[in-house]
């Protein structure tokens, strides 16, 4: 027995056998298929989703009205020459003259077949079909143009808060819960009457109050991921905060972001409609769906109303398919982003 | 090793506090605490040496390897860096001082390996970019250049060069600290810290990285302050190793020096306690009660004085070393404890106590002495009268007060006195074993090896 160390040595530490031994990993070249990036992944995920299918296509064939349902004129120069609506969606009287609509019980349907109206005519005999298809232009770009607009801004305003934390992250968070403490539809009717009725009014009045919530939830993602040593790697590569947050932090923390968008450019088209409903989003005779579910209010509540059910029941329908379309997309991408949520870590094991 | 140049790298009392509850309206109140997670550290890195820095977990020594880049901002003191220009000049700087672009620049002199290779790379990029990164912040290298540079470094750490199109998570722990590695590498740095690299890996793996570490500073001629939170590891790619406690240095010696002939009571024990392959060694596993005390409020004078089995009992008290050790232990325990069972709880080594009637002195007295080693009656006549008061105080009242008492009398110096790191025959110690004042003459740690003669 004795208490000196070092009469017996193990001899592992720079045996060669251990060096050799070395596995570089578990993966041969064969194994070498997934190289695709995490987007592509996502999206290969949503694609075998049929409700996200649905969804996409739905919203697909919008986009497409949008565009095409009418010709796009920019500074007096025609840019997209295509019409497909049958009618023009101001025109009025259609079928029928003024004295026909005079009576309640007109049909627009009494001269000619079913289709050359299909979706019926409204109060002043303008084509229902023309009109919910050229409002795509109207609700569903709105919708796509606040997010936008207030996600990258939210990102880049929360990010900044919640990356640099401290003092600013007080005082940037405060604004936000001021912001918060409007009721968001209220403040964007302030906003309009300050403003005035219109598609650009609108879409500030949505991103004015649209962009606190991606502010507050990325910062609050990025608290978290900022604890990552990557993030102090970079600082000790001597990365600027610009790239720092830009190229690790947010790229980490964009996903919750991206649903929630999704998600809510639903209800930013609902909200347009809302307010168009209001009388308050566009002038009288857009054909932005609220807004002509508004100007049909009378005739619905009229006398034998119902039997010009078809004018608000389009509108209303459109805006239900499309909202529907988004939150299924916006579903999707939820579970498809969740389904990797472990991504990285538990892929790999430790050790090895 | 006898390097007589001008170290590379000088740290100075270098310290980093915390604030803790750092609400506003705690700070309004008074009500924050600091913690003092690196107090006052000095320590020097000479060119191509190895520096480990040891300790147990919250000792500060993460805080310490960020703080010497700034990668969080230390309190106070210095930490100089000095490079060798082509000319033969050297360039002298603090790093505490510097603007943050100067420090952006010197950081392809300075880096840092982390400790978890799963948090330390970023998921959402591809293995080429990690390592390339650096290469693209001080424009060093671009295009096809840069692809190139990036797969030597790839090769260099024993990766294959395929692999710069892969993502982190596709790789093992141990591919993920080459991949830390290569990244760190790219500056082509010349200090480079590592922060426990190799804690976070299995054991087989965790020798090719020290291997792999000991072969790069031999090719580009590095310094390494390597962080570990076990002796055994530094060991053997240790020039020097540092054993830190609580935010300080305990000891610093060279590696051959320290492991024979530790001088600091913590040292000594973290020695102790290094498992041995030999069945027929018997050497004493020194095991050190209770845990790291909180860096907040640490505790007075000599940090480890709460642990330490080698505490000084004060002069005029005649009673055994390792008596005065369980009584001030007693002490220590009965401060934070609130009531009798919690005290015999702390104090306890696990095992059940039996049952005993809380208000009876006699009983309280028996339990007492016998889960803190407490002999049934001290030689000396004032201790044992203390000590039974105290002892009476618990049954009357709660733990603080017995405390109180035996504050009267079980004072040691190295409660009240806060030594300094001072040159030994072999180590830097901070030990008051070790000054004028109580230095016995001998050294008071014998050799682990045992042959004390080297001593002499
Ligand atoms: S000063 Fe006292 S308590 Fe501190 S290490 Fe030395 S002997 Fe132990």
């Amino acid at each position: 027995m004795s208490t000196k160390r070092g009469r017996i040595t193990i001899d592992g530490f720079d045996a060669d056998v251990v060096e050799q031994r070395e596995e570089l990993s578990d993966w041969s070249e064969d194994k070498d298929t997934n190289l695709e990036s995490r987007w592509r992944r996502v999206a290969r995920e949503i694609r075998r989703d049929r409700l996200a299918l649905i969804g996409g296509t739905v919203v697909f064939v919008m986009l497409l009205l949008a565009i095409f349902s009418q010709p796009i004129k920019a500074f007096g120069v025609t840019i997209q020459p295509i019409s497909i609506t049958p009618y023009d969606p101001g025109q009025q009287f259609v079928a029928g003259t003024t004295e026909n609509y005079a009576d309640p019980s007109f049909l627009p349907w009494s001269e000619g077949s079913l289709l050359d109206y299909p979706f019926g005519t409204d109060t002043l005999g303008r084509d229902v079909f023309s009109r919910v298809m050229a409002g795509t232009r109207y609700s569903v770009t709105i919708g796509l143009i606040v997010t936008a607009i207030s996600g990258t801004f939210g990102v880049i305003y929360g990010g900044i808060s919640g990356y640099f934390g401290g003092k600013v992250d007080g005082v940037l968070m405060r604004f936000v819960d001021m912001i918060f403490a409007f009721p968001g539809l209220v403040l964007a009717i302030v906003i309009l009457a300050l403003l005035g009725k219109g598609y650009w009014p609108l879409v500030l009045a949505f991103t004015a109050t649209g962009w606190a919530g991606y502010a507050r939830l990325i910062r609050g993602e990025i608290l978290k991921v900022k604890q990552n040593e990557y993030v102090l790697a970079a600082k000790a590569l001597g990365a600027r905060d610009r790239r720092v947050l830009f190229r690790h932090v947010v790229p980490n923390s964009i996903a919750p972001v991206i649903v929630q968008a999704t998600l809510s450019i639903g209800t930013v088209v609902i909200g347009v409609a809302a307010l168009g409903f209001l009388g308050l989003g566009f002038p009288p005779g857009t054909p932005e769906w609220g807004t002509m579910i508004n100007a049909e209010q009378g005739t619905v509540l009229s006398a034998r109303g119902w039997v010009r059910w078809w004018v608000t029941v389009f509108p209303g329908l459109m805006l239900f398919l499309f909202v529907m379309a988004m939150n299924m997309i916006g579903d999707a991408i939820n579970d498809a982003l969740d389904a990797q949520g472990g991504e990285g870590i538990d892929a790999a094991g430790g050790g090895g | 090793m006898s390097r007589t140049t001008q170290p590379i790298l000088e740290v100075d009392g270098l310290k980093k506090y915390y604030e803790t509850g750092g609400s506003f309206v705690d700070s309004l109140l008074g009500r924050s605490n600091t913690v003092k997670a690196v107090d006052g550290v000095d320590l020097t890195l000479q060119p191509g040496e190895t520096l480990g820095v040891v300790g147990e977990s919250g000792c500060g020594k993460t805080t310490l390897g960020r703080a010497l880049l700034r990668l969080i901002e230390p309190t106070e003191g210095s930490v100089t860096s000095r490079q060798r220009n082509d000319d033969g000049t050297v360039d002298e700087l603090d790093l505490t001082e510097l603007s943050s672009s100067r420090l952006r620049d010197l950081r392809t002199d300075l880096q840092y390996i982390f400790q978890d290779p799963f948090s330390s790379l970023n998921p959402r990029m591809t293995v080429g970019d990690i390592v390339g990164e650096p290469l693209d912040i001080h424009n060093i290298a671009s295009g096809e250049e840069r692809t190139q540079r990036v797969e030597e470094l790839l090769d260099t750490v024993g990766l294959n060069r395929s692999h710069a199109y892969r993502y982190p998570h596709e790789f093992s722990g141990g591919q993920r600290q080459r991949i830390g590695i290569a990244r760190a590498l790219a500056v082509d740095p010349e200090v480079i810290i590592c922060d426990e690299p190799v804690s976070a890996l299995d054991v087989s793996v965790q020798a090719q990285i020290l291997n792999l570490l000991s072969n790069l500073q031999e090719e580009f001629d590095l310094s390494y302050i390597f962080i570990a939170h076990d002796l055994s590891v530094v060991e053997h790619i240790s020039d020097r190793v540092a054993v830190m406690y609580l935010g300080e240095i305990a000891e610093v010696g060279t590696t051959d020096e320290l492991f024979t002939a530790p001088r600091h009571p913590y040292t000594e024990a973290l020695l102790s306690v290094i498992p041995e392959p030999d069945p027929g060694w018997e050497g004493n596993k020194i095991l050190l009660d209770g845990e790291v005390p909180s860096a907040i409020n640490p505790p007075s004078g000599c940090r480890f004085h709460t642990r330490c089995h080698r505490v000084i009992p004060p002069e005029d008290l005649s009673i055994e070393q390792e008596t005065f050790r369980s009584v001030l232990t007693l002490k220590l325990y009965a401060r934070q404890a609130e009531s009798t069972t919690e005290l015999v709880t702390l104090g306890g080594t696990g095992q059940l106590q039996e049952e005993y009637d809380e208000t009876d002195p006699v009983a309280v007295d028996r339990v007492i002495r016998d889960t803190y080693e407490i002999p049934s009656q001290l030689p000396d006549t004032t201790a044992e009268e203390t000590v039974s008061t105290s002892i009476e105080r618990l049954v009357e009242a709660e733990p603080p007060a017995a405390a109180e008492k035996l504050d009267e009398v079980f004072v040691s110096p190295c409660e009240k006195q806060r030594p300094e790191l001072e040159q030994t025959a072999e180590t830097q110690v901070s030990c008051l074993l070790y000054t004028d004042e109580y230095n016995t003459g001998q050294p008071v740690v014998t050799d682990q090896t045992g042959d004390a003669a080297a001593d002499d």
